[in-house]
């Protein structure tokens, strides 16, 4: 198995919380750069796990993991910051500010890399018109509908194009053409070059683009390209 | 199965299309909320020592500066004693007084009269013919020409061989008196400005801390996204030296108006003129001069730097610690 190139690789990778039985046992897989791979489970099979681990806001309990190359396990808080500016995350629960409004909100990736907001204004603007909220860019977050605040999330994980798109139930609030349209907006981004996972029990959804999928059960997990 | 396809033309953010400054995107909007980080209380806290640091260190400047001015007037003026001769009555005075007019460095000589003598010693033993008896010591007031001094050394040397009975007294001893407490007032000013500096330190760490947590939610977000500490820490250091500033500035307003009202308070809280007139001999008049509102800036500069330092350390060791 040639796992030189691996964007991402997980080694003997396994995961408790507290003295409990593991969540994730001996996971073992890589992904290439711009492979794009659904990620499936029943509910409580360690999907959300599996993301926070490659978002770095868990560590393993045992095992490897590298990210681009480079063990987690070493990282520097700098290094780690650094890593998740590549990274873009869709959580279950948006984690939009709520003193901000949803351009702020989405511009907020691109203002913490420091650049100008006159340099990026264009883009997130168009953003959020793409993903239907080119009339509530004003909005604040509380007056936003769960589907508004999925959508802004989205927005706010692509907009500075990552290398890496992880995505947690990311159409579970939006209805099914607004489901397809956010699929298209991944599968695009897929082909200019990020890495998509998609944790997902959504079947409707994942019959509309072949893609690899990881399957976990009883905290295993199972490629199936 | 429907197969999505890749759209045709995405918009974002791979084609730009120029447009005008967007309303909903407020330039600068504080990522963390002011109102959530500093309250009244902190701000009144760090005014509090503000003015107290001010008042401590306008206070130790004008001290210092009335005890150059002292120490000053100590310099530009000797003093000879001629002991009364126990077996003649024969008097040196007039003789010391050519001698020390003849010397290098001698501004003028200023022999006192018995009367000048015992209205000096007046203040202590109080006023009494009887006094007229007693052999006090003749006095010679000496002013120094400072822009060529004497050797002060040679010429007591000198005039106490050949005037026997004649003490040459250089204030020395005042001189050194002089410099001891106001070295000792300079010490307890700073170690006073030091222990203001670290309560507030302290109480801005215990805020930093009290706004992280309040603030767990954004700092959250602002990992997620990417950010690093520095940047993190900026957001909450930013409003630590807003408030610093505008503390800062009020402490030592404050204090800067109390000293320009100084005099006015002395003379409403002295028994008489003449101990009002006593302390402006003793301290001047206790305004501050150009030198002394420079030591309110410099305060408020300490202030908003002490904000400064110790919110980003406090926030940076908190999120080090959390290592979220």
């Amino acid at each position: 198995m040639n796992t030189g190139h691996a964007l991402i690789r997980f080694e003997n990778v396994g995961l408790r919380y507290g003295a409990g039985q593991e969540v994730l046992r001996d996971v073992n897989f890589h992904l290439h750069p711009g492979s794009f791979h659904f990620l499936t489970g029943a509910s409580g099979a360690g999907k959300t796990t599996l993301l926070r681990m490659l978002f770095m806001s868990l560590r393993p309990t045992r095992g490897l993991v590298y990210l681009f190359g480079r063990n987690i396990a070493k990282n520097t808080t700098s290094q780690r910051a650094d890593l998740r500016r590549r990274i873009g995350i869709v959580f279950q629960d948006f984690r939009l500010l709520d003193h901000l409004t949803t351009w702020e909100n989405v511009a907020l990736p691109l203002r913490v890399m420091g650049r100008k907001q006159s340099d990026y204004q264009d883009d997130v603007t168009e953003l959020l018109r793409w993903v239907g909220l080119g009339d509530r860019m004003h909005a604040f977050p509380a007056v936003l509908s769960g589907g508004e605040k999925q959508r802004a999330a989205i927005a706010r994980a692509v907009i500075a194009k990552p290398e890496l798109l992880l995505a947690d139930e990311p159409t579970g609030n939006v209805d099914p053409q607004m489901a397809r349209r956010l699929l298209r907006l991944f599968i695009e981004l897929n082909r200019l070059g990020t890495s998509i996972i998609i944790a997902t029990h959504d079947y409707q959804l994942m019959s509309q683009f072949p893609a690899a999928r990881m399957q976990l059960e009883n905290g295993r997990l199972e490629m199936h390209e | 199965m429907s197969t999505v396809q890749p759209a045709s033309s995405l918009p974002v953010p791979y084609k730009t299309r120029k447009q005008s400054q967007p309303k909903y995107a407020r330039p600068n909007a504080p990522i963390v909320p002011p109102g959530s980080v500093t309250g009244h209380s902190l701000a009144l806290v760090i005014a509090i020592m503000g003015f107290l640091a001010s008042i401590t260190a306008c206070g130790v400047y004008v001290v210092f500066n009335a005890a150059n001015v002292w120490t000053n007037r100590i310099s530009a003026e000797i003093t000879i004693q001629i002991q009364p001769h126990a077996d003649s009555s024969s008097d040196d005075t007039a003789e010391i007084v050519q001698f020390l007019k003849g010397q290098n460095g001698i501004a003028r000589v200023t022999p006192f009269s018995q009367e000048q003598s015992l209205k000096l010693v007046e203040p202590w033993i109080g006023r009494s013919e009887v006094l007229k008896s007693f052999a006090i010591p003749k006095l010679i007031a000496v002013q120094i020409d400072m822009s060529s001094p004497p050797d002060i050394a040679t010429l007591k040397t000198v005039l106490e061989s050949k005037f026997p009975g004649a003490l040459l007294d250089d204030h020395g001893l005042w001189r050194n008196e002089i410099r001891r407490l106001t070295r000792l007032l300079e010490i307890g000013g700073i170690g006073m400005l030091f222990l203001m500096a670290m309560a507030t330190a302290a109480v801005i760490v215990a805020a930093a801390t009290s706004a992280l947590a309040s603030n767990r939610e954004i700092v959250s977000v602002l990992n997620l996204v990417g950010a690093e500490e520095k940047f993190i820490a900026r957001q909450f250091e930013t409003h630590f030296v807003k408030v610093g500033v505008r503390a800062g500035i009020f402490g030592a307003g404050l204090a800067g108006l109390l000293f320009f009202c100084l005099p006015y308070i002395t003379e409403g809280i002295s028994t008489s003129a003449t101990s009002a007139a006593e302390i402006r001999r003793l301290v001047g008049a206790g305004t501050l001069d150009i030198g002394g509102y420079a030591v309110l800036v410099v305060v408020v500069v300490a202030v908003a730097l002490i904000c400064k330092l110790t919110s980003r350390y406090g926030v940076r060791r908190i999120l080090n610690n959390q290592n979220i």
